[in-house]
């Protein structure tokens, strides 16, 4: 594998750009201030994290995203499903309580919150660094946060052992609804990334 | 039984082994990873291992990295985990196996089915005998083992815990 700090501080790099971008999409979207922020990004190794994971009793909604172009990433977007039917409430411009159980709604919530992030992040590689990458529609899980996570894992990287977990908020109104999102390169995608990173 | 919830539990990540006895509660949550639990009823000891791919050359860096991680490295480390630790032979270990489900529509290998024939080749070429399995399915399904009795409940999500 290609120097990892630098592969790590690329993909910090465009998760945070993208993040800021998706806000404002996100803000207009539902027609009041939101921010989303990266709290925290992290390496871990795949053992310890799913460990902790596995330990939560969190069932969450999942959105998985296929970026694929010049580059190929990998793309997972979770919350808590509490947290899904709130963002539902939110998008719908309905009152905060109105979605009582997960629903298609709130799964429809997730879908385009992972469709927005992970455009911005496609958009991010396009318009900042002549990348070209386009977002396949988002696969949406209902499930154990451990279920969810470990799937990603398989899916995106088998061979690896260590994964770089990015922890985020989103801050709408007086709801804090904590998310996780992960951005993992495919094959020769972490060549770019290095060259990004080289000529910053 | 009573809750379990003040006694020890153990919980096992992806790639993972871990081994116990009674009363220690092992656990884990699985979706197309397969998770083996191996028990000795007469010492009431047990392990379990969270298998994530099939199949790794035994001598690759990667195998020995995370021998829980790959089915034909994995089985035989929990074996020698349990026979070494407890001083038990493997024939005194009865298997119960999960998992193995297909939990993503477009990921097209079915992942968990190649988890579950591999770990069962293991288990039959260490001559231990399957006494559960719960594996397929579109759901994840969290899978606790006691070791007081070598009972593993299994808890697919969405629906009822069954006793197994």
């Amino acid at each position: 594998m290609l120097n990892e700090p630098k592969i790590n501080r690329a993909i910090k790099l465009v998760a945070k750009i993208s993040i800021d971008k998706a806000s404002q999409v996100f803000s207009k979207l539902i027609k009041t201030g939101a921010r989303i922020e990266m709290e925290d990004a992290f390496l871990a190794d795949i053992t310890s994290i799913t460990e902790r994971v596995n330990r939560e009793n969190t069932n969450v909604v999942g959105a998985f995203v296929d970026l694929t172009g010049e580059v190929n990433f990998k793309f997972l977007f979770h919350v808590p499903i509490q947290d899904s039917m709130l963002l539902a409430d939110l998008m719908l411009r309905r009152e905060v309580g109105t979605t009582k159980e997960f629903d298609v709604y709130a799964a429809s919530a997730v879908q385009e919150i992972g469709n927005i992030l992970a455009s911005a992040i496609s958009g991010v590689f396009s318009s900042d660094f002549s990348i070209d990458l386009h977002p396949t529609p988002p696969e949406v899980v209902n499930d154990y946060v451990g279920t969810v996570f470990q799937e990603f894992l398989v899916s995106a990287a088998p061979e690896r052992n260590d994964i770089l977990i990015m922890e985020s908020c989103f801050h709408v109104i007086k709801n804090d609804i904590r998310c996780h999102m992960y951005l993992l390169p495919l094959g020769e995608s972490e060549k770019v990334l290095s060259y990004i990173i080289n000529t910053m | 039984m009573n809750s379990y919830q003040d006694i020890n539990k153990i919980t096992v990540g992806v790639a993972d082994i871990k081994i116990g006895q009674s009363p220690q509660v092992i656990e884990t949550t699985l979706g197309s990873c397969v998770a083996v639990c191996l028990y000795a009823a007469a010492r009431q000891v047990g392990g379990m291992v969270h298998i994530m791919m099939p199949y790794a050359d035994e001598n690759s860096s990667k195998a020995q990295g995370k021998k829980a991680k790959y089915a034909n490295t994995a089985v035989p480390e929990l074996v020698r985990q349990l026979t070494s630790h407890f001083g038990i032979d493997s024939h005194h270990f009865v298997a119960k196996i999960f998992g193995g489900g297909r939990i993503l529509k477009d990921f097209t290998l079915n992942i968990g089915e190649l988890n579950e024939t591999a770990a069962r080749e293991q288990l039959k070429n260490f001559g231990i005998k399957i006494v559960a399995s719960k594996t397929g399915g579109n759901k994840g399904c969290r899978v606790t083992l006691f070791l007081e009795t070598g009972m593993v409940v299994c808890q697919r999500f969405g629906g009822p815990s069954e006793e197994m």
